[in-house]
């Protein structure tokens, strides 16, 4: 059920929860979100929404000590304000030292079950635990900055670290993007159809191009690196490039999308990366919230670049390591974010500037370059990499051979359609017309079809893209 | 209306949802009777959708019993039963996807020249030699997408003609259009095929995408069916039954269905065939296992399909498996 591309999230959990969620007087739709958010992730996961649970509570109890100063209901009387001020000259210390135990509590959460999850395989980790830590931390540190201006109560802290729509992955949204507080959320017709649409082309563009392409991926597996063609190798890159995208854009298209139903703000976390003309640019444009969370909580905190050359290598460098790892432990994820923090580095120092003034090349450069950098991501095992990379660069005294030179050819063919519809959905202004036009009853006819063509290869496919792989 | 305006494309979805549900709850004891459903894992309308990609639309359940009939008909098999049910799923998801690897068979340029068995030799019986690669200048691979592989990259594409596709089955073999014509360039059935064509020796691997269907009883008799048709089209052909290639270790533990019990419950069945006069049993098993008879599992990726280079020692096994019958 926690797939949202699966039949019964969509036509049971999502249906009866927004009948529920809209019959629900305004004033409870908090409290049906958050019971709603619970079953949905207890379905998932009935053990470990237990520590989910633990921590919600551990993280509210924490936030209360760092945030001594004021409570949303104290900011309205004045006089209360003043005097919790005064308390807080005295009481500076302490918030630093609960602020330092929220921090080392979430972070020790997420890589102790990162480490477990190395050794015993990634089922023993909890569902969306990478992302709602996030959020734990962001909130920690939001109100400790007191960029949250007031602690919220309990159950806006519950909704916004457990809400269905991100707990699986993410976007990792700031507690004060969300409009937790009831007045804030807007409700109407035209917010369901409009989160909706998002949802729908989420949907699309994770069941009938993502998993599509990721088939290519297996095919290149099943043949075996060493004896891949290196047309087919790049290609392979390509696809699964494309195939990346498609997935984590599908996905949160369908996370924001069903966020606005609810009537939430719409959260962007990707921005077209592909359309970047730097590296540092794609990765601006590329999973934002996880870029901008790095950056506000760690690269910036660190010193930023505003402290010398040499400082601001070392905190893009810890930046991305922290990233490397956060996508993974093994040593292929610390080599990927070495080679990204390099790439970034060489355009903050030498050729950033260069690139941005000549766009055509500075967009070749991107799309030549990401696809290397992604297969360092896709390959955990390092002498498998070792045997793509070779096959991609078989100058460079690559290992292998191709046992069939002209394999590119029927791949291309196989997948024309996904890889050309792929390409195309990678333009920006591709998607700013569907969405100028999104009220276009031709529009609206193309997203019934994707809505149910989705439908139609969940059914007959299973909702693994691979069960139907026939031998 | 006004409602209409505002949220059309919630409308739309809501409308056909209940639609298709409906149809799935009135479709469920009737034309979509046969299928596997339970209530708690998937909603009603998934019926209906399973439904559509077996060919069998929404409005059939009106006009039930004549359809299935029909349907049934074309596909040339004994109506109803889960068995019927399963093996449609497979021949019909498998078209149209990005998953059918191949669906063209590439005929080689010279038509086999062996003549129609004579009276004497019938009798005969043969022992397997080491032949050489023009040994394939006849011969016809039927098969699966294992088969395909070895079209891809056994090396023999130039010498003889593959008749393979992924998920092809024994159940339907005959059926599928699969074979591209070399006249009309049209897709024809293997039947036709090897009606237009007479080959020196047909190899013949399927099997394993039938496992989770029927029993190996039902599958005798199919893979009876289609090697006595086989004769009656390629009179002057050596059969080679392969066995089926095992699965690697871990899907061998881990998969009730496919794994090597159940493959080599199949392949002693399939050996039992082999009269070695007409019919030969081949077990490629033979060099591309390990010591535990799983599938050598440096040769594969997915523990089903061997890598590309292993694709010889395919090749080299079935060329130490020749049977040369003297003219004279």
């Amino acid at each position: 059920m926690v797939v949202f591309s699966g039949m019964e999230f969509l036509f049971r959990f999502l249906p009866i929860f927004l009948a529920v969620y809209y019959i629900t007087p305004q004033k409870y739709r908090n409290t049906a979100l958050l019971f709603g958010s619970i079953v949905f992730y207890a379905v998932g996961e009935p053990y470990f929404i237990l520590l989910l649970l633990a921590f919600v509570w551990l993280n509210y109890i924490l936030a209360k000590k760092i945030c001594f100063y004021e409570t949303e209901h104290s900011v309205k009387n004045k006089k209360k304000l003043r005097e919790k001020k005064l308390h807080k000259r005295i009481d500076k210390k302490k918030g630093n030292k609960w602020m330092i135990t929220a921090l080392l509590l979430d972070v020790g959460l997420l890589v102790v079950f990162k480490i477990l999850g190395a050794f015993a395989g990634n089922e023993a980790l909890p569902l969306g635990l990478s992302f709602y830590t996030f959020k734990m931390i962001s909130f920690q540190m939001d109100i400790y900055r007191r960029d949250i201006k007031a602690l919220p109560t309990f159950k806006r802290t519950a909704v916004y670290f457990m809400m269905f729509p991100q707990i699986i992955s993410g976007p990792i949204m700031r507690y004060d993007e969300g409009d937790f507080t009831l007045e804030k959320r807007t409700y109407s017709w035209e917010r369901i159809e409009e989160g909706l649409q998002y949802f729908v082309l989420g949907l699309g563009t994770k069941v009938l191009l993502a998993d599509r392409l990721a088939i290519l991926e297996k095919d290149i597996h099943t043949i075996g690196y060493e004896s891949i063609s290196s047309p087919l190798a790049w290609l392979g890159a390509v696809s699964y490039s494309m195939q990346l995208y498609f997935d984590f854009w599908g996905y949160s298209l369908m996370a924001s999308g069903l966020c606005v139903m609810l009537g939430f703000s719409f959260i962007k976390n990707f921005d077209h990366p592909y359309a970047s003309r730097s590296i540092s640019e794609f990765w601006r444009r590329w999973h934002m919230t996880l870029g901008s969370f790095f950056r506000d909580y760690v690269y910036i905190p660190l010193g930023g670049s505003r402290e010398g050359k040499g400082n601001t290598v070392r905190n893009l460098l810890i930046v991305w390591l922290l990233t490397g790892l956060w996508h993974g432990g093994s040593l292929n994820f610390i080599l990927w974010g070495s080679v990204l923090f390099g790439l970034i580095v060489l355009e903050k120092l030498w050729i950033g500037k260069w690139l941005q003034k000549y766009p055509l090349v500075g967009r070749c450069y991107v799309l030549v370059l990401i696809p290397i950098t992604w297969m360092l991501f896709a390959i955990t095992d390092i002498s498998q990499l070792g045997l793509y990379l070779g096959r991609m660069f078989p100058v460079a005294g690559g290992a292998g051979v191709a046992v069939n030179s002209s394999d590119i050819f029927k791949y291309l063919k196989m997948y024309a359609p996904y890889l050309t519809a792929g390409v195309i959905w990678c333009i920006p202004a591709a998607y700013r017309f569907v969405e100028k036009h999104r009220r276009h009853p031709a529009v609206i006819a193309g997203m019934v079809c994707i809505f149910w063509l989705s439908v139609y290869f969940t059914v007959s496919m299973g909702n693994n893209p691979f069960a139907y792989l026939k031998f | 209306m006004k409602r209409i305006k505002k949220c059309p494309l919630f409308l739309i979805l809501v409308i056909s949802s209940v639609l298709f549900t409906l149809i799935g709850i009135i479709g469920k004891n009737s034309i979509y009777k046969d299928y596997e459903y339970h209530f708690a894992d998937t909603p009603f309308l998934a019926l209906t959708l399973e439904g559509i990609s077996k060919g069998e639309y929404p409005w059939e359940s009106f006009r039930y019993g004549s359809v299935i009939e029909a349907v049934s008909g074309a596909l040339n098999l004994p109506i109803g039963g889960g068995e019927d049910e399963a093996l449609e799923t497979e021949a019909l998801v498998a078209e149209g996807d990005a998953g059918s690897l191949f669906e063209e068979a590439i005929p080689a340029e010279d038509a086999g020249e062996e003549a129609a068995s004579d009276e004497e030799r019938a009798d005969r019986t043969y022992d397997f030699v080491q032949v050489g690669e023009e040994y394939f200048d006849d011969a016809v691979f039927i098969g699966d997408s294992r088969t395909v592989g070895l079209f891809e990259y056994g090396g023999m594409e130039e010498r003889c003609d593959f008749f393979a596709k992924t998920s092809l089955t024994i159940y339907d073999v005959f059926t599928e259009p699969i074979v591209k014509d070399e006249e009309t360039g049209d897709k024809i059935t293997i039947e036709a095929a090897l009606q237009k064509k007479q080959y020196g020796k047909v190899y013949l691997m399927l099997g394993i995408n039938e496992l989770g269907t029927g029993t190996t009883e039902t599958f005798m008799t199919e893979y009876k069916k289609v090697v006595g048709r086989l004769e009656e089209l390629q009179p002057g052909a050596i059969i080679f039954a392969e066995g089926i290639m095992r699965v690697a270790g871990t899907k061998n533990e881990t998969d009730p269905i496919f794994n090597n019990m159940n493959i080599n419950e199949r392949n002693e069945a399939i050996e039992e065939i082999a009269d070695n006069k007409k019919i030969f049993y081949i077990d490629v098993n033979e060099v591309v296992c390990d010591a535990q008879g799983n599938l050598e599992k440096d040769y594969t990726t997915d523990e089903i399909h061997l890598k590309a280079q292993y694709y010889e020692k395919w090749k080299q096994f079935l060329l130490s498996k020749g049977i040369i019958r003297e003219e004279k």
